[in-house]
């Protein structure tokens, strides 16, 4: 029986490989040999293959039986029990996890059903379940990591350095909990929006007759009608993801594009779509018709206001493509709370909240506070406010 | 005494205004120089006695000059009549002739105050309005000795607080309390709203994206409608307010001159 998963095996030593950000090249961690991803897919092409097909006979059983299953125990050669025979009692989560065997150590892998890339718990060896991303879950595209997880580590400290209010308990104690570089499923949404706006404008002029100062406001109905062509507009197909932090990674270098192949996932984690194009929809439709909005407005121009009594939009979605967007997502743990920082993997953006010490903001205001009423106070600029007033 | 100098005075007066000015300074005009004969001989004498005392104690001389009608020397406005006869007797103390002068015109109860020199920092716009308020209401009275004194009084204090570098001006008067209150008024909420913005946007560093622009290639939005169509026109009028300066200072004219003038 075919193993569901994959270990990407050097070709000269057979140790695990994995795709180097920085060099774009899957590397072997033993022997330091390099290969060109078309080269390992060429190798692996028919054993993919083959764990596709064992994962299509798995999903054909019943969801009870796909549960926490023991399935490559004759492919493994090892006498690993049956997982039932640990418990049975997993309640309703099993129905969302899978179980797999680790192809260089034999340990039992269980991972939730969307995860397509993971790492051995127990050697640590990259692995990669291609059959998630086979046939129409297969992606249309994927995006390499380029920073790897050194640069996301050098990335969070010089994103605590950009807050000045940043307890100093914050950066002492806080460890980083976890570091994890994930392909992150996304839709990419062609779509072209038609809009047709509505505007009550005016033209002030102003001019003194005698005494008076005369304002003639001339008044206009205005209308914008246009289209907007969108191309590729992103939302993220994973429940997991905050949705917040995925836009706020935005935007990725779509010419850096790649045909999507399983030889990118190696030393990464990689998840399945959980949340259909249909349904990341909603949200790109919002994004368009508000940005059509923008440019009809900005197309109004010459008055003194512009005020939009309406506005009509008309959506048509085009192509839809599914790719696999590299994110490098940080945990820290401070004070009892998660702090959860985003990295996009291949611009380098960096995301996330962090905390604000009341102490040092104070501290901060009072610093301001006192080099500010000395700039009032000897430039004359109090003096002449309350001269106004006495 | 006072006859000599109401001689000299007149006589230079007008002298100033038929020969060249460098005949008229042979007879010096004393600091107060009373041809309409308002106050007694006391009086003048004791308030010349003042004048001269100020005017050498601060370097700027001060003058108190009292006319019948001030068309009888210059043709023009008491202003100009002021300028003139402080000019035509170099008036004014050192090089820089600095000064300021009293001019009461008793015809039709015109006054005009002057400055000139150093007597424009000492006294500012504002200042000279201060000065005014002190003696406008004696000569209102009729009370001349009074209000003269009032004048040398008041010429005197702001010409020392004047040698403090701080002359009287708009806002000089006010407490360096209430300035030092309201400058940490300023920078308290100055401080708030910046540390505010600053926080802010070191807080909140993701959202959700609210636009698509950044997937719109070089022509991708295209304009198939436009309209513009005028509707109707409103107007209104609003009466223009004639507000005073705020700003402080003098306002020196092209003759190096700054005054005021008015009635009494």
């Amino acid at each position: 029986m075919a193993s569901k998963i994959t270990n990407y095996q050097c070709p000269a030593c057979t140790g695990p490989l994995h795709y180097s950000a920085g060099s774009g090249r899957l590397e072997c961690e033993y022997c330091g040999s390099a290969f060109d991803v078309a080269e390992i897919e060429a190798l692996y092409a028919k054993k993919e293959a083959a764990a596709a097909e064992a994962l299509e006979k798995e999903s054909a059983k019943a969801p009870a039986e796909q549960a926490v299953t023991e399935a490559d125990q004759a492919d493994s050669g090892d006498d690993v029990p049956e997982a039932g025979d640990f418990s049975t009692d997993w309640g309703e989560d099993t129905s969302k996890m899978r179980s797999y065997l680790c192809p260089s150590c034999g340990a039992e892998l269980i991972c939730e059903e969307t995860t397509a890339a993971t790492a051995c718990p127990y050697c640590g060896n990259p692995t990669v379940v291609p059959g998630k991303f086979a046939g129409v879950l297969r992606p249309d595209y994927v995006i390499p990591f380029k920073f790897d997880k050194a640069a996301a580590e050098k990335a969070l400290k010089a994103h605590y350095g950009r807050n000045p209010f940043l307890p100093r308990a914050f950066t002492a104690d806080n460890h980083i909990a976890e570091i994890k570089g994930v392909y992150v499923p996304f839709w990419l949404f062609d779509v072209t929006a038609t809009g047709d706006a509505f505007y009550h404008a005016t033209r002030i002029a102003t001019h003194i007759s005698g005494d008076y100062e005369v304002t003639t406001t001339s008044h206009y109905d205005v209308s914008r009608g246009g289209t907007a062509s969108f191309t590729r507009v992103p939302a993220d197909g994973s429940q997991k993801m905050p949705d917040d932090y995925m836009d706020s990674l935005e935007p990725f270098d779509y010419s850096e594009l790649k045909p999507f192949s399983t030889a990118y996932l190696p030393g990464y984690l990689a998840d399945q779509y959980d949340v259909d194009a249909k349904s990341c929809a909603q949200r790109v439709d919002r994004r368009c018709k508000q940005s059509v909005s923008d440019l009809l407005r900005q197309d109004v121009m010459g008055y003194a206001t512009v005020v939009q009594r309406s506005m009509r939009a008309k959506i048509q979605h085009g192509d839809v493509r599914y790719a696999l967007l590299p994110v490098w997502l940080l945990n820290t743990r401070w004070n009892g709370k998660n702090y959860l920082y985003a990295m996009n993997g291949q611009t380098g953006k960096f995301v996330g909240e962090l905390p604000v010490s009341r102490k040092r903001f104070w501290a901060l205001t009072g610093l301001f506070t006192a080099v500010l009423t000395a700039l009032f106070y000897f430039s004359g600029i109090a003096r002449a406010l309350v001269s106004l007033f006495v | 005494m006072k006859r000599i100098s109401l001689i000299v005075c007149t006589l230079a007066l007008l002298a100033c205004f038929c020969i060249p000015a460098q005949a008229a300074q042979e007879d010096t005009v004393p600091y107060v120089c009373d041809t309409a004969l308002l106050l007694t001989d006391e009086e003048w004498a004791s308030l010349e006695a003042q004048a001269e005392e100020i005017s050498q104690k601060y370097q700027c001389g001060v003058y108190f000059i009292t006319v019948d009608d001030f068309t009888d020397y210059y043709d023009g406005s008491v202003y100009e009549a002021a300028k003139a006869i402080y000019t035509a007797n170099s008036l004014g103390w050192g090089g820089e002739k600095s000064g300021v002068m009293l001019l009461l015109s008793m015809a039709e109860r015109d006054y005009s105050l002057i400055a000139y020199g150093y007597g424009n920092t000492a006294f500012t716009d504002y200042g000279k309005d201060y000065l005014a308020d002190r003696f406008l209401d004696d000569f209102a009275d009729d009370d001349w000795a009074e209000g003269c004194r009032d004048y040398l009084n008041t010429c005197s204090k702001m010409l020392e607080q004047a040698r403090s570098g701080n002359p009287l001006d708009r806002g000089s008067r006010v407490s360096p309390l209430a300035v030092l209150l309201v400058s940490l008024a300023l920078g308290f909420a100055v401080a708030l709203l910046i540390c505010g913005i600053w926080r802010a946007a070191a807080k909140k560093r993701v959202s959700e994206s609210t636009q698509a622009q950044d997937y719109l290639p070089a022509g991708g939005m295209q304009i198939t409608s436009r309209q513009d169509r005028f509707t109707h026109i409103t107007q209104t009028r609003r009466k223009i307010e004639k507000s005073s300066s705020s700003s402080g200072g003098t306002t020196v004219d092209s003759s190096g001159f700054s005054g005021k003038s008015g009635k009494f």
